[in-house]
């Protein structure tokens, strides 16, 4: 498989009656990393990911994970072989006991860790002879991850894994997700918790109102991402202005006589054009991953 | 090999602390970090740094980020990367640590002290000799 | 293991149909002299009385019931339960959800389909009475290829309609009614009544007045019903592959 990308999707749509979930979304998950996908709730996180595993169909576009396309059933059951996903939906059978639901899973997979699954046994401390139906959404969560975990699988898809755990379990979360990505498996999680996708990943993706608004690496966010602060003593540049023209420009915002741009690259240039442009007070700030979130699904301007 | 828990702590010789959101690469966080101890003494020529996943697990950022970290440092000649075993710090004379000079001034310091009092000379007198020396003779250029 | 999912899922509505139906043929034979003394207007046989009250009353409509119970569930219901994403994120395909859920279902229709030729000519004999086995075995077929076809109505029904109790009120409902439309006058011309066939009831393999079953079964209508019910399955996973979860 020479494809550089795990999941790469063109254009996927996903249209509910009157609702589009999903907008002709392309991504392009790199191997050998961590991404994050980011979005608020409802931003179709949940569908898109989803498709990707053959749980929903596509109305339009396509796509392939690990190579196979995910619209054909024969090469969406082929790529699930080497895929463990983790959803959003942390119900498991209630009839089944711990030990059952374990042997249940494992009977599908030839990637199957032994050893992991008695190391997270005895850490996630779940009882094998208790019935799915007793145990605390905590536990169930913890059971859906170790089922996925206890494996070697290609890609890791979790969608919002830490909903539901406490603290240090987080904690641990992460920590197995850094283990896994550092043995070679791709890990594609999608969380609204991004404190904690700011630490582990390498990517993000964010998504927003079912349109892909952001892909970029994290390495890069830092370096180049930057807030840049314009105060003007009389009318601010109008939407035409050479400024709002200039490269790396990702999002404008006026406040009155203060107009706030999230530079993606190139804030230096973009000072420059603005004391050009008789700002009176400039400001170059760092920016976080959070803030910038916000300001890109807050409300639009 | 068991894997390290958060309870079973296998300490780096440093203690490094991250900002994933100071408006800089983690990476080049944890170089700096890494290179600071190493120019301070706290990380000594020979000593072993965790493994790429080790640290990246103890750390609880990506693996990718401490490849890189290394790499870099590697580069830099401050690391040697042992397959599997770790990576060893490489410091070179011309990368003496600060805290090595003042050490190895202290004994040198020690030694003439010792001299100048076994020719009787009088602590006041020593001190005033050392006093003169600084105050009087053309100021080293600020590192 | 998708077949001992499909097992457990099924196995309590099963058990209970076990129990209804056994349970119910060895209490007919056990009281077979009050139950007879009870039809007041003639003088039972023994075989009329069985057939009377097993192949063409109430133990009939329990296992008709049963097969059309056992047939609901599946992906639509895990849905419901929100355990569908974790179903489907398995290396399976939905013809296999299907299939394996059929076949432990048409697997469990078998065994109810035999239980009274189990339990009759067994328990016949305690009461000094006796019920051909061959009988049995024979009403057993025309049981099992029935039952198969309702379980397959209710397997649809499952695919069908989403809710948790809405397939199972909606093929009760259906049931109530098909039995119902089939007794109306002129009706077999548009709808068999696969009641009469289990019972053999105006059929012409089916003696009334020795109660029992005659002559060549009909395997070409047998064949027919059986042909039905595997439509019936290829359409449900058909629709089920095309769902979205």
């Amino acid at each position: 498989m020479n494809n550089p990308y795990v999941i790469e999707t063109q254009e996927l749509t996903k249209r509910f009656k009157q609702f589009e979930a999903v907008r002709s979304v392309s991504l392009r998950i790199f191997g050998g990393q961590i991404t994050g996908f980011l979005g608020r709730n409802g931003a179709g996180k949940t569908t898109t990911i989803k498709m990707l595993l053959g749980i929903t169909h596509p109305t339009s576009g396509s796509g392939t994970v690990l190579g196979h396309r995910i619209d054909i059933p024969k090469e969406s059951v082929e790529m699930r072989k080497h895929v463990a996903y983790v959803g959003e939906d942390k119900q498991l059978y209630p009839y089944m006991t711990v030990e059952e639901l374990i042997r249940f899973t494992k009977s599908f997979y030839t990637d199957w860790r032994p050893d992991l699954e008695r190391q997270l046994l005895k850490r996630y401390e779940l009882p094998p002879g208790r019935k799915i139906k007793s145990l605390s959404k905590g536990m169930r969560t913890k059971l859906a991850l170790l089922v996925a975990l206890a494996r070697r699988p290609a890609l890791l898809i979790l969608d919002e894994p830490s909903e539901g755990l406490d603290p240090v379990s987080v904690e641990d979360l992460l920590q197995s997700l850094v283990r896994t990505a550092s043995e070679g498996t791709a890990v594609f999680f999608s969380s609204h918790q991004i404190e904690e996708v700011e630490r582990i990943a390498d990517r993000i993706s964010m998504i927003d109102q079912g349109k892909l608004v952001m892909d970029f690496s994290l390495d890069q966010f830092r370096m180049n991402y930057r807030r840049v602060i314009l105060g003007f003593a009389s009318q601010p540049p109008t939407a035409g202005s050479e400024l709002f023209r200039m490269a790396g420009i990702d999002h404008v915002r006026a406040d009155g006589r203060q107009i706030t741009i999230l530079s993606s690259h190139n804030a230096e240039a973009i000072l420059e054009q603005a004391r050009h442009c008789h700002a009176v007070s400039v400001d170059v700030q760092p920016i976080t991953l959070r803030e910038v979130f916000l300001e890109k699904v807050g409300a639009d301007n | 090999m068991y894997i390290c828990t958060s309870s079973v702590v296998h300490s780096p010789p440093v203690i490094i602390k991250l900002h994933p959101s100071a408006g800089q690469p983690l990476y080049l966080q944890l170089m700096q970090q890494i290179r600071h101890a190493i120019e301070t003494g706290v990380l000594q020529h020979g000593d072993l740094l965790p493994g790429i996943r080790t640290l990246a697990e103890e750390l609880v950022i990506s693996h990718n980020t401490v490849a890189k970290a290394y790499s870099e440092l590697e580069h830099e000649g401050l690391l040697e990367l042992r397959h599997g075993s770790g990576a060893f710090v490489f410091a070179t004379r011309a990368m003496k640590s600060r805290a090595e000079k003042v050490r190895s001034a202290q004994d040198r310091v020690h030694e003439l002290v010792a001299d100048l009092r076994s020719e009787r000379l009088s602590e006041e007198e020593i001190h005033r000799l050392f006093e003169a020396e600084l105050f009087y003779s053309a100021p080293v250029a600020k590192e | 293991m998708l077949w001992y999912k499909a097992w457990r899922e099924s196995r309590t509505r099963f058990l209970f149909s076990v129990l209804a139906i056994a349970g119910l043929c060895a209490g007919l034979v056990l009281y077979n002299k009050d139950a007879r003394a009870a039809f007041a207007d003639k003088q039972l046989s023994y075989a009329e009385y069985i057939w009377r009250i097993v192949y063409h009353g109430g133990v009939r409509d329990i296992f008709v019931l049963s097969a059309v119970v056992l047939g609901l569930g599946g992906l639509l219901r895990e849905r419901e339960q929100k355990t569908a994403g974790f179903a489907l994120a398995l290396p399976i395909s939905r013809w296999q959800w299907i299939v394996s859920r059929a076949a432990v279902g048409f697997a469990e229709v078998a065994v109810l389909s035999s239980l009274p030729a189990l339990v009759l000519p067994a328990v016949s004999s305690f009461v000094h009475q006796t019920y051909p086995l061959s009988q049995a075995l024979q009403f057993g077929l025309l049981w099992l290829v029935c039952g198969v076809l309702f379980f397959a109505l209710g397997f649809f029904l499952s695919v069908v309609l989403a809710g948790e109790y809405v397939a199972g009120i909606v093929s009760l409902v259906s049931l109530v009614l098909y039995s119902l439309l089939v007794e109306l006058p002129g009706m077999e011309k548009f709808l068999p009544d696969l009641y009469d066939v289990m019972s053999g009831a105006g059929m012409p393999y089916f003696r009334p007045q020795i109660s029992s079953l005659s002559g060549p079964l009909p395997l070409a209508l047998l064949a027919t019903i059986l042909l039905t019910a595997g439509a019936f399955v290829a359409i449900t996973s058909s629709i089920c592959a095309r769902q979205d979860f």
